[in-house]
């Protein structure tokens, strides 16, 4: 899956300015976590938890080509993923792969939520978990 | 005092929707959309929803089981009024598969209020409708369940100031159903597919309050969503012209003025019948062509039975410098009323005062086969929509020479014009020769002579009769028996016999 954007996707911004340069894999692992619940918690009430998992787990399966160590999805259709598992993966890694890996899975991520309902709609939704990447803070509400 | 509530009604934003609704949907109605599976269900409540909500007026799009809301989003953003600025703005998605996926309908009223209470929306779509009930229900609950249900929700959603529609997959509208019973509104819809052919078609089942226009309405949709067709106006122009105020236009053919008795009478019919090529795109080019020249626009209403048949370069400057407009659909199975909304159109456009169809045996076969059938019926409503616009309409019919009877159109259909004009060809002299002859022109005095015509690169010329030959409509005339007349020769014997 190509993704062309002239800018990061803010999902990748945001892992970036968090995780700043640090050489500690669990604070990155943290940062991912996080990251991945604020997008959970804008796209959960629209598309359900059932269809965040989905994306979740064909993400890390498009990733997972070129960080085998992401191939975590569990067999059964039903079960969701484990954030914790996630999290203690990536913590296993050195830092640089853990940054990459991560910044990989979260490509991976906003380029499947592109190809299925657009850039422009992605955006809008996701908008509301990440105000500006700079900040560093969840949004608490946009529209106040 | 007259203190009777007054209910506003709401702007679908669905073109012809409204009017079929009797003046658009009562605000605070609880409704419900049926029908199969396809039948554009989902895209009429997007497109409402996208019209009606604004910030002050917010919108809440539940999902439940059904169409994966991501699929949904996928496709309705396909559509232009699909709004992504509006999203977390003035529309809210919110999906509720996860919480009706094992519950019992208590459950699932819950949530729904849980929502409605946290955004206060003004407007509440619930898709698909069908699978709350589905899901809500197990063999254990009491029958009537899903009534109480349907009576607190709708009570509930009232009370909240929500205008309400459940979307849902119904496929018999006999059902004794509850959810029709306590539904203000039963918008449903359908596909009816004959042969090879599909028509989508609308019924205003019900609505509560207000008039709506009965029966099936088609509808189309294309990239700009639901486009509904009310039934084209039946109503006659109460202007009618009685015979000492006829004004009359000029037809843009030296000499037919004068056949017709001074022109043809302003928001008159006419209908021109003639054999293939015998002129008669030439004749309705002259007639919008003269009517450029005095100012007054047109539409030339395309129905041609072979596509991109070269036009006259007269028409294709008329159309490029939008004297007139065209009406050139392609789409597939039309209806009669989807017809007249594009004339409609144009003639609104443009403040047409002239308008050509050409032809109606193209129109005939444009229809979808369901249509054709009352094809009579629905030329008399054209007729009569175009008549109520106030214009003046010119309808060629292809009509093959037929000497043993004399017709002018093929359909039965030529009461149901103001005028005609029959166009034949004549043998004489070993040459194919043109007869022009008006049949009829309703109210008033016209020729009753069979004129010769020819065609050139100016137009059509009408000439002089044939005063020398007759049984011209036989097609094969006879020089007359005149006492001087010592040849004695006949043209061609008519032989025994021509069916």
């Amino acid at each position: 899956m190509s993704i062309e954007k002239r800018e990061p996707p803010r999902i990748v911004a945001t892992l970036a300015f968090r995780v700043g340069g640090s050489t500690n894999s669990t604070h990155i692992a943290d940062a991912v976590a996080q990251i991945w619940s604020e997008a959970a918690f804008a796209l959960t009430p629209i598309i359900g938890q059932e269809g965040v998992a989905a994306l979740l787990k064909r993400s890390l399966h498009l990733s997972s080509s070129a960080h085998a160590w992401l191939s975590i999805a569990p067999p059964t259709v039903s079960k969701p993923i484990d954030l914790e598992t996630l999290k203690s993966l990536i913590a296993g890694q050195t830092a640089l792969e853990a940054t990459a890996g991560s910044s990989a899975l979260f490509l991976q991520f906003y380029g499947l939520l592109t190809t299925l309902i657009g850039p422009s709609l992605a955006d809008r939704i996701l908008e509301s978990a990440w105000v500006d990447p700079s900040s560093g803070e969840t949004a608490q509400d946009p529209s106040l | 005092m007259n203190a009777k509530v007054k209910i506003n009604r709401l702007a679908t934003g669905v073109p012809g929707l409204d009017e079929v609704l009797g003046g658009g949907l009562p605000e605070f109605s609880f409704n419900l959309v049926a029908g199969p599976p396809g039948c554009g269900k989902t895209t009429l409540a997007h497109q409402i929803m996208f019209a009606l909500a604004t910030p002050e007026r917010p919108a809440l799009y539940l999902t439940v089981l059904g169409e994966p809301p991501l699929k949904m989003l996928r496709y309705q953003q396909q559509f232009d009024f699909f709004d992504n600025e509006a999203i977390n703005r003035s529309v809210r998605f919110v999906n509720l598969g996860d919480d009706t996926l094992e519950g019992n309908l208590d459950q699932v009223l819950n949530r729904i209020v849980a929502e409605v209470e946290t955004y206060s929306p003004a407007l509440v779509f619930i898709d698909s409708f069908r699978s709350v009930v589905l899901s809500g229900t197990s063999p254990a609950d009491p029958p009537n369940d899903l009534q109480q249900f349907m009576q607190r929700l709708g009570m509930i959603m009232t009370s909240w100031q929500a205008t309400t529609f459940l979307i849902g997959e119904y496929f018999t509208e006999i059902d004794t159903n509850p959810v029709f019973t306590v539904a203000d509104g039963l918008i449903w819809l359908r596909q009816s597919v004959q042969r090879n052919s599909m028509v989508r078609k609308l019924e205003i089942m019900k609505l509560r309050g207000q008039a709506t226009l009965p029966g099936l309405h088609s509808f189309r949709i294309t990239n700009a969503g639901i486009n509904v067709f009310p039934p084209a106006s039946a109503a006659l122009n109460t202007d009618q012209q009685n015979g000492a105020d006829i004004v009359r236009i000029p037809m843009g053919v030296p000499r037919l003025d004068e056949m017709l008795g001074g022109g043809l009478p302003r928001g008159y019919s006419l209908l021109v019948a003639g054999p293939s090529g015998s002129g008669k795109s030439i004749l309705a080019t002259a007639f919008l062509a003269e009517g450029a020249r005095l100012g007054e626009n047109g539409v030339f209403a395309a129905f041609e039975q072979r596509r991109h048949r070269p036009r006259s370069g007269a028409l294709m400057d008329l159309i490029e410098s939008d004297r007139v407009g065209l009406v050139d659909t392609r789409a597939p199975d039309l209806s009669i009323d989807e017809v007249v909304v594009l004339l409609r159109t144009q003639i609104r456009r443009l403040k047409a005062t002239r308008v050509v169809i050409d032809s109606l045996s193209g129109f005939e076969l444009a229809l979808a086969p369901t249509f054709r059938e009352d094809f009579r019926e629905s030329l008399l409503q054209l007729v009569s929509a175009l008549s109520a616009e106030g214009v003046t309409v010119l309808l060629t019919s292809e009509l093959e020479d037929r000497y043993s009877d004399l017709r002018f159109s093929p359909y039965g259909t030529a009461f149901l014009t103001d005028a005609i004009i029959v166009q034949r060809y004549i043998e004489v002299g070993s040459r194919l020769r043109r007869l022009m002859a008006v049949v009829k022109v309703r109210a008033s005095d016209h020729s009753d002579e069979l004129r010769e015509y020819t065609i050139n690169d100016s137009g059509i010329c009408v000439g002089e009769m044939l005063p020398d030959q007759e049984g011209l409509l036989g097609g094969r005339p006879t020089r007359k028996h005149n006492a001087d007349d010592t040849s004695q020769i006949a043209y061609l014997r008519k032989p025994a016999g021509n069916s």
